[in-house]
């Protein structure tokens, strides 16, 4: 009791009559101050403490103060990518107040988080993990749905496809392609198949690629015409000799003998040639078909291919030429045999190789030996015989 | 636009697993790593890292810890209050009772050195 008389307040009010949201606008007004003059960490910081200390659902942060703090964030490239988490965590947000998001601070937000090094990162600062929940922050705020470009999603694809991503990359296009109706460039769908051509369990993939592709509006028998196009082009290739689908390839490259635009050259010799790993498959489909051709027994489509190859730049191996001229002496069809044979010889003698050693190597057979009297017998009936020469 | 899927290689997930992971296992999850660690608990992958984080953190059962981190008002009874507030007074009244010793010492101590003084000069 005599504690309380002691501390008893008779005839003493208190009024507080200062103003009860001077804090809030004292920090707000800070805010606006150092975003105005580029002070991004700053700014981040005093909005935060804006957000958790003085915001209540009565008197929330303003857009403006985001806004301006995220202009802030998003120059000079989000200030060398350095910005990237305070603008992922405003756009987060400004969705989560339902705030609408400017098109370009969000596209520029995105664009500039991502970067050349592992994990999409630039200076080891911002990546696709960071880019990824931008991009859901924006769609989830209104009118999000709408706000990124084509090219902010293509970025995306590629650095998630560089970074060996291939599933989400993929994810990602088809999204672009089945639900925003976009056209991607051809350079994304080279990115993606080239990244799935590139792993070993991905190869079915740039089948999905080639079908996005297809749904975006590109004609396959065009589009060896650019640079992209034979990318993706090669990147099937590759796949369908890891899938060992050899029609597919060879479909392939007939497509991109198809595309106008690549004279001098033709576009299959330049698919064929794009890579060596390209180079590598072009020459394994047509081996593995050719081998097939004549195990079927099938002359006409071994010959074929056999005279494609080295349109396409590619070397056909010793085993080919023979297995094609034998299919041939069975078949009897000698002149084809040696015509064959001919063009063996010049090809091999070109690439300086000695003559002696393509006889050495073909005179063995049994059929050669055969074909080469056949021939020559009917050759002598009506004309001379060329092949004497040899 | 859900990205989630098995082949992230580049979130830090790695060393937790989905049936033993802390608030702060969770809050350090990568955006990539939450999709995945939301669709590998059949929970859904889509929206803002704090949506995803809310669900897997819900998930867990370390909702409540969230929301005393955060600040947020926890459910208090009126009795509680009522104790609060006693403590508070008392507090308050011990802090004045304090003072007031404090000043009568100083002033018992200035009286003496007054007096001292004094007697200092009656003796001269």
């Amino acid at each position: 009791m005599l504690i309380q008389e002691l501390c008893a307040t008779d005839g003493i009010t208190f009024c507080d009559e200062s103003d009860p949201d001077f804090d809030f606008k004292s920090l707000l007004s800070d805010v606006m101050q150092k975003s105005s003059v580029g002070h991004w960490k700053s700014a981040t910081r005093k909005l935060k403490k804006l957000n958790k200390q003085y915001s209540t659902s009565d008197r929330p942060v303003p857009r403006e103060a985001y806004l301006a703090v995220l202009e802030a964030c998003a120059a000079n490239r989000n200030n060398g990518a350095r910005a990237t988490e305070p603008a992922r965590k405003i756009l987060e947000d400004m969705a989560e107040s339902d705030y609408e998001i400017p098109t370009d601070l969000a596209n520029s937000c995105v664009m500039n988080s991502l970067g050349e090094g592992p994990g999409g990162t630039h200076d080891q600062c911002g990546g696709i993990d960071a880019a990824l929940a931008m991009v859901a922050a924006v769609e989830s705020s209104p009118n999000g749905s709408s706000s990124l470009t084509d090219a902010t999603y293509g970025r995306l694809v590629s650095t998630l496809a560089n970074d060996g991503a291939v599933e989400e990359a993929i994810l990602v296009l088809r999204f672009m392609v089945v639900e925003k109706l976009f056209t991607p460039p051809l350079g994304t769908f080279a990115d993606v198949a080239k990244a799935a051509a590139k792993s070993d369990d991905h190869a079915e993939d740039v089948l999905q690629v080639l079908t996005y592709a297809k749904a975006a509006g590109y004609e396959l028998d065009n589009i060896a015409a650019v640079e992209a196009g034979r990318d993706l082009l090669a990147s099937g290739v590759i796949a369908a000799e890891k899938m060992d689908n050899l029609a597919l390839g060879l479909r392939l490259l007939t497509a991109a003998a198809k595309a106008e635009g690549c004279a001098p050259d033709s576009g299959d010799d330049l698919v064929a040639s794009s890579s060596a790993a390209a180079q590598r498959a072009s020459t394994l489909i047509h081996k593995r078909a050719i081998q097939q051709a004549c195990k079927d027994n099938g002359w006409k489509l071994a010959v074929k291919l056999l005279e494609l190859m080295p349109k396409r730049g590619l070397t056909p191996a010793t085993s080919v030429w023979r297995s094609v001229v034998s299919t041939c002496c069975k078949n009897e069809k000698s002149r084809k045999a040696t015509a064959i044979l001919m063009d063996w010889v010049s090809i091999v003698s070109r690439t300086s190789v000695r003559l002696l050693r393509i006889i050495h190597v073909c005179l063995p057979s049994t059929f050669s030996l055969s074909f080469i009297a056949d021939y020559t017998c009917k050759r002598r009936q009506g004309r001379q015989a060329s092949c004497e020469c040899l | 636009m859900s990205t989630s899927s098995k082949s992230v290689s580049t979130a830090p997930m790695s060393a937790t697993t989905s049936s033993s992971m802390s608030y702060d296992e969770v809050n350090k999850l990568a955006f990539r790593a939450l999709q995945s660690e939301c669709k590998q608990l059949g929970l859904s992958a889509v929206g803002t890292t704090a949506a995803l984080r809310g669900r897997l953190l819900e998930h867990f059962g370390l909702a409540k810890e969230v929301a005393l981190e955060k600040g947020a008002a926890p459910a208090v009874t009126p009795e509680e209050i009522e104790v609060r507030r006693n403590d508070f007074t008392i507090a308050l009244q011990t802090y004045y009772v304090m003072l007031n010793i404090n000043l009568t010492l100083i002033q018992l101590i200035a009286y003496s050195g007054a007096l001292r003084y004094r007697w200092h000069h009656i003796l001269r």
